[in-house]
């Protein structure tokens, strides 16, 4: 029952230690200068504190209710695991498409967007479950060529070089 | 009233905005079509474009696509039982019906028709009321503007599923509204980071917050539809659909003014205009059997959140409130352009408004014109697989961020919101207070350092009876759903120990 508590509360306590540090920020400015913040952090505080109980209280309903569903037939317990795994796929799913974008952010500036665009709308590709050859090498240069003429010709968008210098 | 026809004379003098207009009802189409994507998406994908346009052209060419992306999403709901957003979920009830009776094309038809009536008569209110209220918004004093954002927060969480998860997204956005240089002169917020002096940007925030998760849902997923269905679309029984809605006037004007009315309120919104109004018909039409593939059912769902479209541009334009995804980002679109926020909007920029007013009610003829097209080859668009999409969308995405202040940093933010809103999504705090709260958290701080500077106390606002009236009904939104949750909670819980 903790885990999943604490799986709920892990959002709003990022962004209440976020609003704290901002809270103590400000309280080295002059009032007019910090009045709204020391407001919206109170009332955030207050609410973070009311969800975090009511959150409390619907994890053990759930849980309750989960355990009631639990002692059911085993062919409906088979269903929920094929539903289970199908679930963990999209989220790795997701995990990998998170992370080939805070690669691209990394490596935009060293080696430029033509390079970091191709690699990455590689890695979609692949995660997104694609395998025609044809596909894969073709598919990142035409986007590539497209992104690269809409920008930098069409809105004249200095895009990154990067060490190939184009 | 002038304005709005030397609006037309505008237009029709540059074909530009025609190019345009097409364009973007094109796009939205498409993109509403496509299972998964919205118009708003559209938006979210052509707001780095429109940094570079014309205030005028910007608007004519984001409206567009709002327009396009409303009725696109209509036909998924028909066509394969998925609603393209949340404003298409009634439509499926008796749009899929008609489909599985082979009669996919005149529902389409239907839809197309209703979509176009139910934008005229939101446009005609647009350019007839929209002046007298911004008349009356110009008496709004700081103390006014303060609690205009508190009424819009509060509007905006009251409608959401949890309503403390909802203000506390809010507060958040306002929170991070402030980050950078206050009225004041003090910077704030910034841990140092030059990139945020002048606050967070809208375009990494607007796309990280309400595109990213939407791209990421649809790439998790794994495909854009698992449906077989193909059934065939002829032009002929398209225009068929045309004739349902004719011979329907009054229940198509009725329906278009609930639209219009639930438009104007705050985050109501094309979804519960297009509940409501369905509803209605529903308990007014007790001889049909709604949800058994009737004409009338798509008519009203169609007919009214199209027209909500004319109300919730109202109240973006006269009070600075945006209502939904996409007229949050219509309005950051605006911002970029250097327009504040607020009843001057309207009034600063009264002969531009007019001309996008004029252009709106064009593209409900444009997007007859494409819609057909669309209907025609509808089968095909919702097939397109996912997996060739997100690419090329999420590369999008990418270089739009950057685009903007042509810095990598506003990509790292755009991944950084974009995690954030995926989160939030999972953690069922809603997103759109979040994004209210960033575009008037900046003006909210403003209004109150003004209302020191002009009262002796904060409670002198409280003088006007507008302050007063907007108070007591934010307070009513705020407690009046918390207080019903509370209630709901309690009888569940006693139905549980009887049972």
């Amino acid at each position: 029952m903790l885990k999943a508590y604490l799986k709920k509360m892990i959002l709003p306590t990022v962004v209440m230690v976020w609003a704290f540090t901002y809270y103590l920020e400000c309280l080295n400015y002059k009032l007019k200068s910090r009045r709204m913040i020391v407001i919206v952090f109170f009332m955030m505080l207050g609410l973070y504190v009311i969800n975090g109980i009511t959150d409390f209280f619907e994890v053990r309903k759930e849980i309750k209710n989960k355990k009631a569903e639990a002692t059911e037939t085993e062919e409906k317990a088979e269903k929920k695991s094929l539903v289970e795994r199908f679930k963990k796929s999209s989220v790795l799913r997701m995990v990998a498409i998170f992370a080939i974008l805070i690669l691209y952010v990394l490596v935009l500036d060293t080696a430029g967007f033509i390079i970091t665009t191709l690699v990455c709308s590689e890695l979609v590709l692949l995660v997104m479950g694609e395998r025609k050859w044809y596909v894969l090498v073709f598919m990142p240069i035409v986007l590539v060529a497209v992104l690269y003429l809409i920008f930098r010709f069409g809105l004249k968008v200095p895009l990154p070089k990067g060490f190939i210098n184009f | 009233m002038e304005l709005f026809l030397a609006g037309f004379k505008t237009i029709f003098g540059n074909p530009v905005y025609f190019m345009y207009m097409f364009a973007g009802v094109s796009l939205g189409l498409v993109l509403g079509a496509l299972p998964g994507l919205t118009g708003s998406l559209g938006i979210a994908l052509m707001l780095p474009f429109t940094y570079h346009m014309e205030p005028l052209t910007a608007l004519v060419f984001l409206l567009s696509i709002y327009t396009g992306g409303l009725f696109g999403g209509a036909v998924t709901a028909i066509v394969i039982n998925t609603p393209g957003s949340s404003a298409n979920i009634v439509t499926m009830m008796d749009g899929y019906p008609m489909t599985q009776k082979g009669q996919a094309g005149r529902a389409l038809g239907i839809a197309l028709m209703a979509s176009a009536i139910g934008g005229l008569i939101g446009c005609i209110f647009l350019a007839g009321a929209t002046e007298t209220m911004a008349n009356f918004s110009l008496k709004f004093g700081p103390g006014e503007m303060f609690m205009v954002v508190f009424f819009g927060l509060s509007c905006v969480g009251s409608l959401a599923k949890n309503p403390l998860k909802s203000i506390f997204a809010g507060l958040f956005g306002v929170l991070l509204g402030t980050i950078g240089m206050a009225t004041t002169g003090k910077i704030r917020g910034t841990y140092g980071i030059v990139y945020l002096m002048d606050g967070v940007p809208m375009i990494p925030a607007l796309i990280g917050f309400l595109a990213l998760p939407e791209i990421i849902n649809l790439a998790s997923k794994g495909f854009s539809s698992e449906s077989q269905n193909s059934n065939s679309v002829g032009l002929r029984a398209v225009l068929s659909g045309f004739k349902e809605v004719i011979v329907r006037p009054i229940h198509a004007i009725l329906s278009s003014l609930l639209g219009v009315i639930v438009g104007i309120i705050p985050a109501a919104g094309a979804s519960v205009a297009s509940v409501l109004s369905y509803n209605l018909s529903k308990q007014a039409m007790k001889k049909k059997e709604f949800g058994s593939g009737i004409p009338e059912g798509v008519l009203a769902a169609e007919t009214a959140n199209n027209a909500s479209e004319g109300g919730a541009l109202s109240t973006l334009f006269v009070l600075g409130i945006p209502g939904s995804n996409s007229t949050a980002m219509l309005l950051g679109a605006l911002v970029l352009q250097g327009w504040s926020p607020g009843p001057k909007l309207f009034i600063d920029h009264k002969d531009i408004i007019y001309t996008a007013f004029s252009s709106l009610f064009l593209q409900q003829l444009v997007m007859l014109i494409m819609g057909l097209l669309l209907c025609a080859c509808a089968a095909y668009i919702v097939k397109v697989p996912s997996k060739y999409l997100v690419p090329f969308i999420l590369t999008f995405t990418l270089v739009g961020a950057f685009s903007n202040r042509y810095v990598s940093f506003d990509i790292g933010l755009m991944v950084m919101f974009g995690i954030l809103g995926v989160l939030m999504r999972k953690a069922d705090f809603p997103i759109m207070p979040l994004i209210l709260g960033l575009l008037l958290g900046g003006n909210a701080d403003s209004e109150l350092v003004r209302i020191y500077q002009s009262y002796d106390s904060f409670f002198e606002i409280f003088q006007s009876p507008i302050t007063v009236i907007l108070t007591v009904i934010s307070l009513f939104c705020i407690f009046a759903p918390l207080i019903s949750h509370a209630l709901t909670g309690m009888k569940e819980s006693k139905k549980g120990k009887v049972v």
